[in-house]
């Protein structure tokens, strides 16, 4: 069959969102399919919000099936439309508060809420089966819009890589250093740990500079290594060494580290507002949920090097949970809704 | 407006019900008699079809119980009790059309949506608006008759006692709480219980329940009760693509989102196809 | 863009009798919310828009009025947009209406030609029949041919009794060897007598199937000259025939006599209970009495007369009625052309035509006072069509033509000539 897999574009910018769409097209075409990947720009200020989704609403799309993953591509039309929602634009929705979110409460900001919800709903309602990334989305997409959607799990990035090793002396965090991954929270929960267990951040972003200033200010020079940007090959050795892993963004839609990290191997250590990692993390089986303060985190990392064995049972289950997740499965599912 | 010619090939005297459905068309696109000659985009048939235009045939049905089984039908044509009916238990897509036009101008509103204006017009309290006896009230407080619509359109949740309340709170996508016999007569989805103040004490603690039978409501409305939107879907299913885009602009698409007239996008829309548009 | 009219400040203020307390910006801190202050490049856009606010201000002023102008103009347009598809969607039903009218009358034209074919095969057979019966007139005629039939069986019945009563009577011895009466005409004409095994002119079956509808002749009859005569008693009906009039007359109160030579109708009309004289009009109104009648009545009889009988009959009449009676006479038009050409030559015992102005003028001589002429049954079955006047003068020209010709040709069938009897007595 012919897929064409839909999604917004960033120009100049790719994150998880991009791999994502391209790991779907890859497993279309190893499934057997012809598959492409269709990418517009998007713009998200209120102004010129609708202009993409009409701009997707008027595309010939010659293909048998279409696969619209995020906010705007779900407005693309054809018969067999399947929607495998990443989010919508959460600044309309749960994030229409936050200081980056142009909607205020203005008759005319509140008017293009309304009218987006609207549209929302139109467009996904067109599909033949709505399909999220994770429960936290079908909820949001619930509560915002009505509509029911049916969650689809995937595979992480490097899953056929990762593999897992010994239970090392740090904890590992690979995360965009940005305000809602919260690296900060780790920066300072090491403060607290006593038992000589490290913490590892990897990652890039507008935070980088602030948190060495705070590793530098605390004096957690010896204790927190922020490593900047590390490259696959690394990554997956970093995986395989660690004791566990600290992932405890606030609301995050899926979590591909918590996957990560189960395939390597390693129980992961989060907050109860992780959103949907808490989907993956089950207190003490496959890791623990902890109340996100520092006190909280440092914790839950005592108690994995209190007990390395109980660590690496936690971190066996979560690996066999995640081992489940296949790309053959998620290409049979969106195929036959 | 869709850009569609209908023929009618009803032979024997049309009932009120056919009468009332076919003015629902002519009043959106252009519906001429059969002998009139063709092209047609789609055909009105009360009986399974002769020869001539036979693959675009929308079957109009008045009996549930009694569908003639016509294999060139694209669409059944019901009113809406019959459509109801229908729906489940037939391959084919199935229109309802009859009443005429209600609550035009109201725009769906959903509960997020409306806790958010509630707060920039300062209205606090849980935003019950409730229609008994023929008053609105809001909160216990009675309302001018007028303020139906605005009580519809911002209130968390309607309870309605009667069938015009109903199709107004569902018009404006409010989550509506109405009694068995106004439900099933409308459309509206069934309430778990038959108290609507327990109903209204779930809806008000539990936003995602809130929001989905706002959904299902305006659903209802979109299906049975607007003729504009019930046109629409029959202009889908016999795959009537937007006319010529560098004439009529981007009106149609637009139009089919549900977007009001004075609607930013219209204008930008319009900007970007003016320079391409013949003279 | 913004929200509905139904959502505006204005409208949700009615669901409050006070308003609440005035805009007070929302609160930020919501439970589920976005921790950790703002990075660097977050505050450095705040800082800027703090500086640009003001210049944007300026700057937006003229655009906002310019946008608000273009904005006014729109709902116009709208307006006009929505009263136009409102004017199209009010028209809906009646589309609607002619597009089902058409389909129904395409229905009907199929179903008529359908209907045509069966139905020409049944007017077939029908035609058969109706040849079978009536030779020359089709199955119309087939009903005054059986009437006629039956007539006529019914006369042969009543001839049979008479020549059984005279048979009687001879064999009783009686004296008169009188010849078998046969029905008929009213006055013998001058001619070469018939051989005697020839039968005579059956005028009773001529009437019967050219006269037309017994009872609606008689019908006709009634209607246009029981209100002339009621007052006029007595009245005599020359030619009575079954006394159908008479009786007619009776019952509003007026008496008649009844003069019929035929003695089988002149029974019939006895039974009735009237008063009948078996002879002819003339030696009837010589035994008159002068003066002693009050109308004189006849019906397609005149015409049936010789030129020196009717002028006895009309003097006659003229003397045995008293002042104000009437003499009645209807006969047919041979103004109109259709008459001489058509009704008038099918009877062989009509002797001359009489134009209503010989008998207005007749009447007038003998004395009749006030001589009135009515018309009657104009042949509207014959009459050229009408043209309408505004397609031009050509067409007006053609029109004031053929009424012309209908006049003439079609004019009325029959007419009466109401001749009235001065209050002093003729002379």
């Amino acid at each position: 069959m012919d897929v064409l897999v839909c999604g917004a574009q960033v120009p100049f910018v790719s994150g998880g969102a991009e791999l994502h769409m391209h790991n779907i097209v890859r497993a279309m075409q190893e499934a057997g399919h012809r598959s492409e990947l269709v990418h517009l720009p998007t713009a998200w200020e209120k102004d010129r919000l609708f202009d993409a989704p009409l701009a997707w609403r008027m595309l010939p799309l010659d293909a048998d099936v279409v696969v619209a993953t995020n906010f705007p591509s779900y407005f693309a039309r054809h018969d067999h439309k399947v929607v495998w929602l990443f989010h919508q634009h959460r600044g309309a929705y749960d994030a229409i508060d936050a200081a980056w979110s142009d909607l205020g409460t203005d008759d005319e900001a509140l008017e293009v809420q309304r009218q987006l919800t609207q549209w929302d709903t139109v467009a996904l309602e067109e599909a033949r089966h709505v399909f999220t990334t994770s429960h936290v989305v079908a909820d949001r997409l619930a509560r915002y819009n009505g509509l029911a959607g049916e969650a689809l799990y995937h595979p992480p990035p490097l899953a056929d890589e990762l593999h897992p090793g010994e239970m090392g002396d740090y904890v590992f965090t690979p995360t965009r250093l940005e305000t809602n991954k919260r690296p900060d929270r780790i920066v300072d929960a090491m403060r607290h740990v006593r038992s000589g267990v490290r913490a590892v951040v990897a990652g890039r972003g507008s935070m980088a500079a602030d948190l060495a200033a705070s590793v530098e200010r605390q004096d957690l020079g010896d204790r927190v290594e922020l490593a900047g940007f590390v490259p696959d090959a690394e990554l997956v050795d970093r995986y395989a060494g660690a004791l566990g892993v600290i992932y405890a963004p606030f609301d995050e839609d899926y979590g591909y580290v918590t996957l990560q990290a189960f395939l390597a191997g390693k129980p992961v250590i989060t907050s109860h507002d992780a959103g949907g990692v808490l989907e993956w993390v089950e207190d003490g089986v496959t890791g623990y949920v902890t109340d996100g303060t520092a006190e909280g985190l440092a914790d839950a990392v005592e108690r994995l090097a209190a007990d390395r064995d109980n660590a690496a049972a936690m971190g066996e289950e979560g690996r066999r949970r995640a081992r489940e997740l296949s790309w053959q499965r998620v290409v049979e599912r969106l195929l036959s809704a | 407006m869709i850009d569609a010619r209908i023929g009618v090939a009803v032979r024997a005297p049309a009932s009120d019900a056919l009468h009332a459905a076919l003015s629902r068309l002519a009043e959106r696109c252009s519906v001429v008699a059969l002998s009139d000659g063709g092209p047609f985009d789609a055909v009105v048939r009360t009986s399974p079809a002769g020869r001539e235009y036979a693959e675009r045939t929308v079957l109009w049905v008045e009996d549930a119980a009694d569908v003639p089984d016509d294999p060139h039908a694209v669409a059944l044509l019901a009113p809406p009790a019959v459509a109801r009916a229908l729906r489940g238990t037939v391959d084919l897509p199935v229109v309802a059309l009859g009443p005429a036009a209600v609550h035009r101008r109201a725009r769906p509103i959903m509960p997020f949506t409306r806790s958010r204006i509630r707060r920039a017009r300062g209205l606090v309290g849980p935003a019950v608006a409730r229609h008994l006896g023929g008053t609105w009230t809001w909160d216990g407080a009675v309302l001018e008759p007028q303020a139906g619509p605005t009580a519809a359109g911002l209130a968390a949740v309607v309870v309605a006692d009667d069938d015009a309340s109903a199709v107004l709170g569902a018009a404006w996508s409010a989550p509506v709480v109405a009694p068995r016999d106004v439900a099933e007569r409308t459309g509206l989805p069934l309430a778990a219980s038959d108290d609507p103040e327990a109903e209204v004490e779930r809806l008000l603690a539990d936003e995602t329940a809130a929001a989905v039978l706002a959904r299902s409501c305006r659903r209802a409305f979109e299906l049975d009760h607007d003729p504009d939107a019930a046109v629409a879907h029959l202009a889908d299913i016999l795959v009537l693509r937007p006319g010529r885009p560098w004439e009529t602009g981007y009106a149609a698409p637009l139009d089919r989102l549900g977007t009001p007239p004075d609607a930013r996008i219209r204008d930008r829309a319009h900007a970007a196809i003016h320079v391409l548009r013949s003279r | 863009m913004t929200l509905p009219a139904e959502i505006s400040p204005e409208a949700t203020s009615r669901l409050l009798p006070a308003p609440a307390a005035g805009s007070t910006p929302p609160p930020r801190a919501d439970t589920r919310h976005a921790p950790a202050p703002a990075g660097v490049r977050t505050r450095a856009k705040h800082a800027a828009k703090a500086v640009l606010k003001p210049v944007y201000q300026r700057v937006m002023a003229p655009v906002t009025r310019s946008v608000d102008t273009l904005a006014r103009r729109l709902e116009d347009v709208q307006q006009r947009l929505d009263h136009l598809e409102g004017r199209q969607a009010a028209t809906a039903p009646a589309r609607v209406d002619r597009a089902l009218l058409s389909e129904q009358v395409q229905a009907n034209t199929i179903n008529q030609s359908l209907l045509k074919a069966e139905f020409g095969d049944v007017l077939r057979r029908f035609d058969d029949l109706g040849m079978a019966i009536a030779p020359a007139t089709g199955i119309d005629g087939a009903a005054t041919r059986l009437a006629e039939q039956r007539e006529q069986l019914a006369s042969l019945d009543r001839r049979l009794r008479l020549l059984d009563e005279r048979v009687a009577r001879l064999q009783a011895g009686g004296a008169t060897a009188a010849e078998p009466t046969t029905p008929s005409t009213p006055v013998p004409a001058a001619t070469p007598a018939r051989a005697s095994d020839v039968p005579g002119f059956d005028y009773v079956g001529f009437e019967r199937r050219f006269r037309g509808d017994p009872d609606e002749v008689l019908r006709i009859q009634r209607e246009r000259y029981v209100p002339l005569l009621a007052d006029h008693g007595p009245v005599v009906d020359i030619g009575c025939g079954r006394g159908e009039l008479l009786s007619a007359l009776a019952e509003v109160g007026t008496e008649g006599i009844g003069v019929e030579p035929e003695p089988g109708m002149a029974a019939e009309a006895r039974a009735r209970g009237l008063r009948v004289e078996e002879t002819d009009a003339v030696t009837f109104l010589r035994q008159c009495e002068p003066g002693s009648l009050g109308a004189i009545f006849s019906a397609h009889v005149v015409e049936h007369v010789e030129l020196d009988y009717l002028l006895e009959f009309i003097h006659l009449a003229s003397s045995r009625l008293r002042p104000g009676g009437l003499f009645v006479a209807e006969t047919p038009n041979p103004a109109s052309l259709v008459v001489l050409g058509n009704s008038y030559i099918l009877d062989p015992t009509h002797v001359r035509p009489l134009h209503p102005s010989l008998m207005a003028f007749l009447c007038e001589n003998a004395g009749f006072h006030d001589v009135r002429l009515n018309f009657y049954s104009p042949a509207e079955s014959y009459h050229l069509p009408a043209v309408d006047h505004d397609l031009g003068e050509v067409a007006s020209a053609v029109d004031s033509g053929f009424r012309r010709l209908n006049d003439v040709l079609f004019g009325a069938q029959e007419y009466t000539v109401v001749a009235r009897v001065g209050e002093a007595p003729a002379a």
